[in-house]
Parts: C-alpha cells; structure tokens; sequence
C-alpha cells in the first residue's frame, strides 16, 4: 500500500508543478518589460531622461 | 593648439535589448556591461549574458523538479510488496516523469523570460553596483586611454541615461578627430541644456555623417539656435545642421523657417539640393521658404548652369 501512496503523491507532485507552469504561462514578461524594469533600477532617483 | 588625437575607435555591438549589454559571472555572480573576457573580480572565465545565466538556472530547477519525482518514484518501487506492485509502480512513475520532462520542455522559453525578471528584481543592487564600478573603471582610463575610455562609456551609456555619462562620452569625442568611418552617435547624447561641446559635436557630426541628423537634433538646435550662435563657430554649425537635414522633404517640411534662416550660408551642393526638392514640390507650403531660396538663387547662382 506504501507504494501505491508513493505513487499517488508522485502524480500529485508532478499535476501541481505542470498546472502551475501552464498558469504561470500567461504571465511571460517580454523582453520590452525586462528592460523597462531594468533601466528604471539603474536609473532611479538620477538626473534621467 | 589642436589638442585632438588621431584615434582608432572600438566598433561597438549593438543588441536589441539593453539588458542584453549585461553579463554575469557564474562564479562570483556579480555583474558587467563591460566586454571583457574574464570577470574583473574573481578572475574567472565565467561571464555569461543574462539569457544564458536565466536559462541555466531554470535547467536547474527543472532538474530539482524530475529528481524529486524520480526519488519518490525510486521509493514507490522499493516498498512495492510483490514483483507485480513494482513494475506497475516503476511504469507508472516512469510515464509520470517522462510527462513532467515534457512539459516543462514545452513551457521552459516562457519559464525563462519570468526566471530573467526574478533575477534583476532580486539582484537589483548588485546590477547596480556591478554598473557604477564598471563606470569607475571607465574613469580610471581617463587620462590613460581616452578611446577605451569612451567604448566603456558607450557600453555602460545603454543602459544608465543621464547627463553625467552623456558629458563625459562628449569630453572624450571632443579630444578625438572624427572621422566618417567612425561608428559615431548622436541621439544617445543630447543634453537637456545647452552645452557648446555638445554644440561643436553636432557640427561635426551633421558634416561626417549627415543621417545622424533627425528630429531630436534638430530639435536641440532650434531650442539653443541662439546660444550656439554665440559660439565662434556657431554659423558654421547651424548651417551644417540646416545642410544635412536636408535629406528628406520631411526635415525640410518640419523645419522650414529654421532651413530658411540658414539656406543663405548652405555650401553650393547643399543650396542646389534645396533648391531642386522645393522645385520637385510647387505645390507645398513651404511657409516663405520658396520665396528665400528664389532670392538666393536670384542673387548667387543665377548664372550657374547647374541650377538650370
């Protein structure tokens, strides 16, 4: 019975990181976006333009 | 005394994004903008671009991810009670982590790009320290190496924007003879006050390479039309301006009482190419232009056989 539980949790395992990887699928920042927020970090609180 | 130099400018590489300029070094994780080949803190070998370091680390985790499945699946078939229960544990644990493997192959380009935001939001202070000590090593060249010097600006300039960074790119372009070949820019280093290096810079750049005159320069130019004037040179650049923007009919369009005021000084080729867009449109409102360059041309080029 324990491996039949080792099992189960396995398919547990592996359906909640594949389900929170098809979710996180929707949020992929683009490349723009990246570069936004790293242009707004390195130019923070400069005399910027 | 000319205290220009003759100098041999780096080609500079141009990426799509600036994060793209970054690098990271794997063994001491700090960062650079710098093209260095080893990293200037550990000495190592390991600088990589940002993309790779993000990827590298999703491989990592999805690594973590199929050997946490494949542990449990190992331990299903090791407290399996008969030759059966294990094989159906081992098949079944096996498909488990071949789907796993799949899907994340599948999702792993969008697990990336999120896996390269986390990163510069939880390293933003080192990105910040690795830019402002490449910044110090661009300094440290000053009066070593004014070309490297203005490279490493030009690298660190992609991603930090500010007047400071713009001035000293214009010090070090103001100590060099420029020349047409010269992988030169313009748009990246106005100012957002008057300054006559910056002035003197874009009089040379509107004779070397006339397509980096566009709208910002221009713009710059009517904004500090009077201050340049005042410079001993100031015609003479104002009237380089005027030549090159007189590319397109769109520059000429835009900025027609400015390329007016000017037209008068234009070198003779520039005038005939004025004078030839504004014949090829009769019909356009040029506002008094067409009426400043029929004057001209009535006045000094009235004989010229190239004007007929």
């Amino acid at each position: 019975m324990i491996a039949y539980g080792c099992l189960a949790i396995l398919i547990v395992y592996a359906a909640v990181i594949s389900i929170k990887a098809y979710m996180q699928r929707k949020r992929v920042p683009t490349s723009e976006e990246v570069d936004e927020v790293l242009l707004t970090i390195l130019n923070r609180g400069r005399d910027t333009k | 005394m000319n205290h220009k130099q003759p100098v041999q400018l780096k080609s500079y590489s141009i990426t799509r994004y600036g994060y793209q300029k970054l690098r990271v070094c794997k063994h001491c994780k700090n960062f650079t903008m710098l093209s260095e080949d080893g990293c200037r803190y550990c000495d190592k070998n390991k600088l990589v671009s940002l993309d790779e370091h993000a990827s590298s680390l999703v491989r990592h985790s999805h690594i973590k991810v199929l050997l946490i499945a494949l542990l449990i699946a190992v331990a299903a078939v090791l407290f399996g009670d008969s030759t059966e229960q294990r094989l159906i544990c081992g098949t079944i644990g096996l498909i488990v982590i071949v789907v796993l493997w799949r899907v994340q192959a599948m999702l792993r380009p969008q697990a990336v790009s999120r896996q390269l935001l986390e990163l510069i939001k939880q390293e933003q202070q080192v990105i910040v320290n690795g830019v402002f000590r490449d910044w110090e090593a661009a300094i440290e060249n000053w009066n070593k190496d004014k070309p490297l010097t203005y490279a490493m600006l030009r690298e660190i300039a992609t991603l930090m924007h500010n007047d400071t960074i713009r001035m000293q790119q214009l010090h070090m372009l103001d100590s060099f003879i420029l020349r047409k070949d010269m992988d030169l820019e313009l748009d990246p280093l106005l100012l957002r006050h008057f300054e006559p290096l910056l002035a003197n810079y874009i009089g040379e750049v509107a004779k070397l390479k006339r397509e980096l005159i566009r709208d910002r320069t221009l713009r710059y130019v009517l904004r500090h039309e009077h201050s340049i004037l005042r410079l001993e040179s100031g015609l003479a650049i104002m009237t380089a301006v005027v030549g090159a923007s007189l590319r397109t009919k769109h520059y000429v369009a835009s900025y027609a009482p400015l390329v007016r005021r000017y037209a008068f000084s234009l070198p003779k080729d520039r005038f005939l190419r004025l004078y030839r867009m504004l014949a090829e449109y009769p019909d356009h409102d040029w506002g008094g232009l067409q009426d400043e360059v029929y004057r001209i041309y009535q006045e000094k080029y009235r004989w010229d056989a190239d004007f007929h």
